[in-house]
C-alpha cells in the first residue's frame, strides 16, 4: 500500500525544522495526528499545524512562496490561496503528492477570540517529540485537550475525552484549570473532568437542552 | 485503552499511519468505482471537503476554522 500520509508528514516536518534552523520561526503539529500519542488513535486525511510567522517579520505572501520552492501544491492557485490567508490567518495547501491536505494555522497574537488566543498559549509550552522517528514539536497534551475544547466539535470531544482518560495521573490538572478559565470554557474543562463518556449528554449539558 | 498504552509509541504511530492511508486510499477507489469520469484529484478535494465538515460538526460558529 502507498505511505502518502508518511510521506506527507516527512516533507513537512523537513521544511519546518529547516525553516526554524533557518529563520527561527517556530512551529508545532496540533489536531488528529496526536491522536496516535495523545488520545485514541483515529484516521484522518489532513496535518494539522501552528507556524509562528510573525515573529520573524516574514509576510503571508513571502511565506506562501517558500512553499511553492518546497513543492507544496495550491487547493486551487496561490494567488487565492495568500487571498484567503490574509484574511483568515490559515493557509490549506497540499502536499507534493497531491494527496494530503495542510492545514496551516497562523498565530495571530492581535486576534483575541479563543481560537486564536490558543495558538500563542500551545506556543510557549509546546515539546519536542519522536514521531515515526522524526523529531518535531507538537503542542503538550494539555494544550491539545484545551484546543480540543475550544473548538468543541464532537469528534474534537472526543479525542479530548481519550486523552484526559489516557493520561489522567500526568496531565497538569492546575495548568489546565489556569487556561481554561482564561479562555472562557471552565463550563466544558468541568464537565469533562466530571468524566462524561457520552458526547451526547456533554452537548446537552453544553449547550443546556 | 489499556492495550494502547502497552503499545509502544513507534507501533502506535506506525498504525495511525496505516490507518490514515487505509482509509485515503479506500475513499479514493470507491468514489472511483461510482463515479468514473471523476479525475482522482476531484476525488481528493472532494475528500478533504467532505472530511472538514465531518470533524467540524458540533463547533460553533467562529471555530470552523482556526
Amino acid at each position: 500500500m502507498e505511505t502518502n500520509y508518511k510521506n506527507a508528514f516527512i516533507q513537512l516536518i523537513n521544511f519546518l525544522e529547516t525553516f526554524e534552523k533557518e529563520k527561527g520561526m517556530n512551529y508545532y503539529l496540533v489536531g488528529g495526528i496526536l491522536t496516535s500519542i495523545y488520545s485514541d488513535a483515529r484516521s484522518t486525511t489532513d496535518i494539522d499545524f501552528v507556524v509562528d510567522l510573525f515573529s520573524v517579520n516574514l509576510t503571508i505572501a513571502n511565506y506562501i512562496s517558500l512553499l511553492q520552492q518546497n513543492e507544496f501544491f495550491p487547493f486551487q492557485d496561490w494567488t487565492t490561496t495568500i487571498d484567503l490567508a490574509e484574511k483568515t490567518k490559515m493557509i490549506q495547501f497540499l502536499d507534493k503528492q497531491e494527496r494530503i491536505k495542510l492545514d496551516n494555522y497562523i498565530i495571530d497574537k492581535d486576534n483575541k477570540s479563543k481560537y486564536k488566543r490558543i495558538g500563542p498559549i500551545a506556543l510557549e509550552r509546546r515539546v519536542r517529540i519522536k514521531f515515526a522517528d522524526i523529531e518535531c514539536w507538537a503542542a503538550s497534551k494539555e494544550d491539545f485537550i484545551l484546543s480540543k475544547l475550544v473548538f468543541g466539535g464532537w469528534q474534537d470531544y472526543s479525542d479530548a475525552l481519550a486523552c484526559w482518560i489516557r493520561f489522567n495521573d500526568i496531565l497538569d490538572v492546575r495548568y489546565l484549570e489556569k487556561f481554561s478559565k482564561e479562555l472562557g470554557i471552565q463550563k466544558e474543562f468541568k464537565l469533562l473532568k466530571s468524566g462524561i463518556d457520552d458526547p451526547d449528554d456533554y452537548f446537552k449539558q453544553i449547550n443546556g437542552y | 485503552m489499556e492495550l494502547m498504552n502497552k503499545t509502544p509509541i513507534r507501533d502506535r504511530v506506525n498504525i495511525f499511519f496505516e490507518l490514515c492511508d487505509f482509509g485515503i486510499n479506500s475513499y479514493i477507489k470507491t468514489e472511483k468505482e461510482r463515479f468514473p469520469n471523476k479525475s482522482i484529484k476531484e476525488i481528493i478535494l472532494e475528500m478533504h471537503k467532505f472530511h472538514d465538515k465531518m470533524r467540524t460538526l458540533g463547533r460553533k460558529k467562529d471555530g470552523n476554522k482556526l
